[in-house]
């Protein structure tokens, strides 16, 4: 399965779009788009089909100058389309003569439309969608770039997204043959099947038994809502750890220190394609140092060379070969030593251990008595807002609610030291179901409508069945890792990871039966390949090379933690996985996506 | 990919507006031929078919029309197009297969009466094609077949191609027949409506379609169940507008609050479109009342203007949290917010005309770094502690007053207490507050955080060595004292 052949046809795609309008045009993107489209096609590529400026949009543009024709590539957001029709008005005067095409991506909506048309433009423009759905990241990663799937699926119940989630896997389908076997973990997993089915022009068994140009064995859909825990869990990892402490942008980092005028500063690609990120993304962040420095000595072997270099032919064989890419190196490596040495001092600082040390308590369901207590003490000192709401909703959905007494108390305490406009987060929060106030049964009160929903799987019991916090964590090796669970230091295994391990390694769903009914929202699954029947011989028959290939696709984002240990995952096994998911979260963009307004 | 084709398709059909135009003028004759136009009956429509066969002499013959699905060049595909009423958006959607606002539709519809009866047709057979979903079909098929749709697309074809074969009178007399029966169930269909479930399937597809045709209640609330059962927002919210813009305010209300799917991506809508009071009734009307209230609650402590925004918030107290038992935490934790608020205005008001006349030393020793309105309830307490810790109780920025309103505990006070004196250096003070008066007048030092913690704070701040080291000899736990003293290296006195 190339991903890169997606990426190849978003270029073909553009470049029609941009095209289709002869002339020169502006274009005005959705700032949304900026690292997107560079990661696609780049500023030049733009010009050479007749882009003469490009813009971005802004709240604050009253109205733009320009060519006479101008494209809008936007997300289809209600607030956005408002600005185009200003736009558009404002300069009816001026320039009644001008163009507009307006792009909405991946699909145009109803409701824009219908904006457009109270506001007095439909006339005046011409609507397209352009289906740009997922988008190649890495070799392994596919991203649909849309963080406010979470919000909007899980907090507001808005189904709009979702529609684009299985169009973007039917046109994978297209594109690399339909997949036999479809898990699906959770209630957005099992709507995201039915609307395949119900987008995909053929019905599923007929080509599925034909069975040419399969190329991806298992497709598993996944509720990010059937596990908040894992991206609420500090990340250890490094490529997790780059994306929580400066922030990965479809996969660019800007390596900038924020509060330093350190010399390493710029913008990095950090793809399979940067040979010494691929060494260490998805190594436990202790282990990253000693890499680097055996990597440094290396590269001071190649470049000592140059000492006993005898002739005029190997000093130009050196700077012609060697030099040039010692140096480039050398700047890498330099790179991720001061982005190593930013962890390092960023993490001391915030009492990490402490924090590290509750959370394993949490996890583990030990002491927590003593965990409210810590997290009460970084409520008296104003800790840092993020991290301790995290531990309450960690505190949260590992005991299944916190007790009432307990919950008002912290969130008093909360209210009070972080401002208590932030009420309405918290309020967010528990409609999300992450953070719920648990009554003892005794009080008789009626249970409404939310505190049906909200009420979460049995997170003690699934992470028993499943032995999610092994049991000695000391026997997980972190350098090598032997276990999963190393993306969290042996605390953790990610429930989603867990699962697709052993769905992979059985038959058949029937023997996981008493676990999959833990799952909020259920399990079900369309399997159409049979696992390679064993001969007598206890040989198995080798299956088809596509029944090792699996796609596994993240409802509301997935976390690089997750992403690494799907990578363990399809090392161990022979598997190759691919990771599509609707956007790529850390613990605190996931908190913070639902919250009402940054505190101060 | 499908895209790609649809932005040449677009562009194409964009730039071939003009001569359209021009084809209309000189071609006018034909429009009093139309066979399709509602008035020609099929007598006549034949009559005319075949007077045209007679005055024009045809090339082609009639099997290379293209029964067969070929893609056909828009240019030749919309005769209808040429009318210039609404060029663009027509084209528009003519060049994407999309689902066109009902609105729009409709005023398609409307001038369908003195134009061009094709032309309302057109936005359904153009993005069927360009879908490209269909195979290609032989008549026979196409007569067998319900669907009516690829065979308008036919009659278009056939009345802008008008390239008959001249000889073959009998295929074109079953063409004729053809052709007759589509056009009456291409009228019958433009009509009257599609099957609920078409045409929630084309809207899913992003096909033209209207909802216009669904008069009845129960139309519409199956177009709305339909929907659901698909799970896509956009066809959802776009029925769920679709009621609301057809029937009264009670019957939309009823109808879609019990229905939570539905409800739901109402209420998002609403909140997309920032309509809170439209929300907030809603919300309360399903019976989401601490929702609601907290959309009140949310929008009144938004509001920038000072004592407008107190204001606001007393009355989102009265009228959301007072009434209701469930909110009474909530309504404390509210009246707690306005009583701050109104405690640091005046606070504000007086500390900021004190730094600017430059007589207290205080604030040029630490200059106040931004104003303390709107600030937590903590940083409050903490700015209090730094600036007026010994005023009395009965003064409004007294930190002793504010423990007291907002019911902070010990722990709490002693770390804003502790790191205020503390960063003005003043170690008496602190002595102090960690001194409690024994039962018997004697005094005892008593602290109610732990004292590894005293001591960080102090040392955080520079504290004199013996301070640090008496308070450091009261943590019990010697391996704790050793760790503490380690981290703020301090050198431990030998006992």
């Amino acid at each position: 399965m190339d991903v890169h052949l997606l990426k190849q046809l978003q270029r073909d795609q553009l470049a029609h779009m941009l095209e289709s309008e002869p002339g020169k045009k502006d274009f005005v993107i959705d700032p949304c788009f900026t690292k997107l489209l560079d990661r696609i096609a780049g500023a030049t590529f733009l010009k050479d089909h007749g882009v003469d400026k490009i813009y971005k949009l802004d709240p604050s543009q009253k109205s733009l100058a320009g060519t006479d024709i101008r494209f809008y590539f936007v997300r289809p957001a209600i607030p956005t389309i408002k600005l185009i029709a200003n736009h558009i008005n404002a300069e009816k005067s001026s320039h009644g003569l001008r163009k507009y095409k307006i792009i909405m991506v991946p699909r145009k909506l109803h409701v824009c439309e219908k904006i457009l048309e109270s506001e007095g433009v439909y006339g005046s423009i011409s609507i397209e969608d352009f289906n740009l759905e997922l988008v190649t990241l890495d070799n392994d990663i596919l991203s649909l770039e849309l963080p406010d799937f979470l919000r909007n699926f899980y907090l507001d119940g808005d189904q709009t997204w979702l529609h684009t989630v299985a169009s973007s896997i039917v046109h994978l389908e297209n594109l690399y043959g339909n997949i036999p076997n479809v898990y699906c973990l959770g209630k957005g997993a099992q709507m995201t099947f039915d609307l395949i089915n119900l987008l995909s022009d053929k019905p599923r068994e007929e080509s599925v038994e034909k069975g040419d140009n399969q190329n991806i064995g298992h497709l598993f859909i996944i509720d990010r809502d059937i596990d908040f825990v894992t991206p609420l869990c500090a990340p250890v990892t490094y490529e997790a750890l780059l994306d929580e402490i400066y922030g990965i942008e479809c996969g660019i980092i800007d390596l900038t220190n924020p509060d330093s005028t350190s010399n390493t500063p710029g913008k990095l690609l950090l793809t399979a394609e940067n040979e010494i990120f691929q060494m260490i993304r998805n190594r436990h962040f202790s282990y990253v140092f000693a890499y680097i420095s055996d990597k440094a000595k290396e590269l001071k072997l190649v470049h000592d060379k140059k000492d006993d270099l005898k002739s005029v032919k190997d000093m130009r064989h050196f700077v012609s070969n060697d030099l040039r890419s010692l140096k480039q190196q050398q700047k890498l490596l330099a790179q991720h030593i001061g982005a190593c040495e930013y962890i390092m001092s960023t993490k001391s600082k915030g009492s990490f251990e402490e924090f590290t040390h509750v959370e394993h308590c949490l996890l583990q369901g030990s002491d927590t008595k003593e965990c409210i207590n810590f997290i009460e003490e970084c409520l008296y000192k104003q800790t840092n807002w993020l991290t301790v709401l995290r531990l309450i909703c960690l505190l949260s959905l590992t005991e299944d609610g916190i007790q009432s007494k307990d919950y008002k108390s912290l969130r008093t305490k909360f209210l009070h030291s972080h401002g208590f406009d932030l009420m309405p987060s918290w309020f967010n929060l528990k409609k999300l179901g992450i953070l719920t106030e648990y009554e003892l049964p005794q009080v008789n009160k009626p249970l409404g409508k939310m505190a049906s929903i909200t009420r979460r799987g049995q997170f003690k019991s699934l992470s028993k069945r499943l032995n999610l916090v092994p049991k000695v964590s000391e026997n997980v090796d972190l350098r090598t890792p032997n276990d999963m669970s190393y993306v969290f230091s042996g605390a953790y295994t990610p429930l989603a990871c867990k699962l697709v391990d052993l769905i992979l390694s059985r038959e058949s769903l029937i023997s996981l039966d008493d676990v999959l009914k833990l799952i909020p929202g259920g399990v079900k699954c369309d399997m159409r390949l049979k696992p390679a029947s064993k001969a007598r011989g206890g040989h198995s028959i080798p299956s088809s090379p596509a029944a090792k290939v699996v796609l596994v696709y993240f409802l509301g984002g997935c976390t690089f933690s997750e992403i690494a240990a799907l990578r363990y995952l399809a090392r161990r096994e022979g598997y190759k996985i691919t990771i599509a998911t609707t956007a790529i979260i850390t613990g605190n963009s996931f908190v913070e996506s639902v919250m009402e307004r940054k505190p101060i | 990919m499908a895209a790609s084709g649809r932005g040449i398709l677009s562009s194409e059909s964009d730039s071939e507006q003009n001569p359209w135009e021009n084809q209309e003028s000189t071609n006018s004759h034909r429009k009093t031929k139309n066979i399709f136009d509602d008035d020609v009956s099929f007598d006549r429509a034949k009559k005319i078919i075949l007077n045209d066969l007679k005055d024009e002499d045809f090339e082609n013959d009639i099997d290379e029309i293209g029964w067969n699905d070929e893609p056909v060049p828009p240019s030749k595909t919309f005769p209808g197009s040429s009318t210039s009423s609404e060029p663009k958006v027509n084209l528009d959607n003519l060049g994407t297969p999309s689902y066109t606002s009902p609105r729009l539709a409709a005023s398609t519809l409307s001038v369908t009466k003195n134009t061009n009866p094709v032309k309302a047709l057109l936005t359904h057979s153009r993005s069927l094609s360009s879908g490209g979903t269909f195979k290609p079909f032989s008549l026979s098929e196409n007569l067998s077949r319900g669907v009516s749709d690829p065979s308008i697309e036919e009659v278009v074809q056939l009345e802008s191609n008008r390239s008959f074969g001249s000889t073959d009178i009998n295929k074109l007399q079953a063409e004729i027949q053809t052709l007759q029966r589509i056009n009456l169930r291409a009228k019958r269909d433009r009509w009257s409506k599609l099957p609920v479930e078409n045409t929630i399937k084309r809207m899913l597809k992003g096909e033209a379609c209207t909802l216009e045709f669904y008069k009845s209640l129960d139309d519409k609330l199956a177009l709305i169940d339909e929907s659901v059962k698909v799970h896509d927002g956009n066809c959802i919210i776009a029925t769920v507008l679709f009621l609301k813009r057809t029937v009264k305010a009670s019957i939309f209300n009823f109808e879609v609050s019990r229905r939570p799917v539905a409800l739901n991506h109402y209420l998002n809508y609403l909140r997309t479109k920032l309509d809170y009071q439209e929300l907030s009734m809603m919300l309360e009307m399903t019976g989401r009342t601490e929702e609601a209230a907290m959309l009140q609650y949310k929008v009144a402590s938004n509001s920038t203007l000072g004592t407008s925004k107190t204001s606001a918030l007393r009355n989102v107290l009265r009228s959301h949290f007072s009434m209701d038992q469930q909110l009474a935490s909530e309504a404390s934790l509210v009246a707690e917010h306005i009583d701050l608020l109104e405690r640091q205005s005046p606070i504000e008001e007086s500390d900021a005309r004190e730094e600017a006349s430059g007589r207290n030393q205080m604030f040029r020793n630490i200059p106040r770094r931004r104003s303390i309105f709107e600030m937590p309830l903590i940083t409050t307490l903490y700015y209090c502690c730094l600036y007026h810790y010994h005023l009395s109780e009965n003064s409004l920025a007294s930190p002793v007053a504010i423990r007291k309103r907002h019911h902070i505990c010990d722990k709490q006070f002693l770390y804003c207490a502790l790191g205020a004196q503390a960063r003005l250096q003043k170690w008496r003070t602190i002595e102090e507050l960690l001194t409690t008066k024994s039962w018997f007048g004697g005094t005892k030092m008593k602290s109610a955080i732990g004292w590894d913690k005293v001591v960080n704070i102090l040392n955080k701040h520079n504290a004199p060595l013996d301070l640090l080291h008496k308070y450091l000899n009261f943590i019990d736990d010697l391996e704790l004292r050793a760790e503490v003293a380690k981290k703020n290296s301090i050198v431990l006195s030998q006992p």
